[in-house]
């Protein structure tokens, strides 16, 4: 593939000359983070694929515009586009999912989040199970904006920090600390979820349990005896 | 002291491409990053690096990028003017 050694920089000022060839590289290179970010806001596969689109058609539209303020990566700016573009959305939808847990991955997360050696399932088998990643995306877009922010750009953005300090006009300790608080929240919000989706069942026998929009079900426990 | 281990931590995981790192998990610990931090980081990785993203989504989305670049590379259309229109419609 042509250009995939070269930095956004590069690319950017390539498309700028009339290359669109370097545009097709940062599709390349940025559409999966594009489209998990958008999936991440609406949990549905046909907006998150709209509004992946869209971003790239606007960003396609403005690069040539666009100047490279904090960093050298345009993901930021693509974060930005896709964020703006999911507000809109959810002004005219309000998403909602069911996360479908049985009782056995349920308690495997609590586990696997106190003491990883513990863990049943396997560590590798319960970090690769659809639900249980459903689960912690829907606990995500819960977080605070700024902790989610920070999350995203880390994990899926894998960005440096001196990068996400810069996007985020704060300082290199600020976003290490954020960082920390929203793996803390984090963690207690998907602990929460559980906790409450659980105590709910077992009092009332309901057979999911609505969470600040979300549905969470656990089965194969006996509810109310 | 926890937070600037945790941030080498997502660092170093960055790197690695299995979703639980068994080695690094073992060296973090040893750091005293606790185990909460260290599974919470690895939840998120792996929720953020998942769902597949559909071919069809991005090739869809490549295509409608080559048709806004035809488009753009093509040069518009000159106006006609005033004189033209009213021959056109003069029918000379």
């Amino acid at each position: 593939m042509p250009f995939e050694a070269e930095s956004d920089r590069e690319l950017v000022s390539k498309f700028v000359e009339g290359d669109n060839a370097a545009f097709e590289a940062l599709h390349r290179r940025y559409y999966a983070k594009v489209y998990r970010l958008a999936y991440l806001k609406t949990n549905n596969a046909d907006d998150a694929e709209d509004i992946a689109s869209e971003t790239w058609c606007r960003a396609f539209q403005s690069l040539k515009q666009y100047r490279f303020e904090s960093g050298d990566s345009v993901y930021p700016w693509l974060y930005r586009i896709t964020v703006n573009l999911c507000i809109d959305l959810s002004r005219d939808k309000s998403s909602h999912q069911v996360v479908s847990l049985d009782a056995q991955t349920a308690d495997g997360v609590r586990t696997f989040l106190e003491s990883i050696e513990d863990t049943k399932p396997s560590p590798y088998e319960l970090v690769e199970k659809q639900e249980v990643q459903q689960l912690v995306r829907s606990a995500i877009a819960n977080l605070p904006v700024d902790q989610q922010e920070v999350i995203v750009h880390r994990f899926s953005g894998e960005m440096a920090y001196q990068e996400i300090a810069q996007a985020m006009h704060r300082s290199d300790g600020a976003v290490r600390s954020l960082l920390h608080r929203g793996l803390v929240s984090l963690r207690a919000e998907v602990l929460n979820r559980l906790s409450e989706a659980e105590r709910l069942q077992m009092l009332g026998g309901k057979e999911e349990t609505h969470v600040r929009g979300d549905s969470i079900r656990i089965h194969g426990r006996t509810g109310k005896t | 002291m926890s937070e600037e281990i945790l941030s080498e931590f997502t660092e170093e995981l960055a790197k690695r491409k299995e979703p639980v790192p068994l080695d690094l998990i073992e060296k973090y610990k040893k750091l005293g990053l606790p185990e909460s931090e260290i599974a919470a980081s690895l939840l998120a990785r792996s929720a953020l690096s998942h769902p597949e993203v559909p071919q069809s989504a991005m090739e869809n989305s490549a295509r409608k990028i080559e048709e806004l670049s035809k488009r753009s590379s093509r040069p518009e259309a000159k106006k006609p003017g005033l004189r033209d229109r009213i021959k056109r419609k003069l029918g000379k």
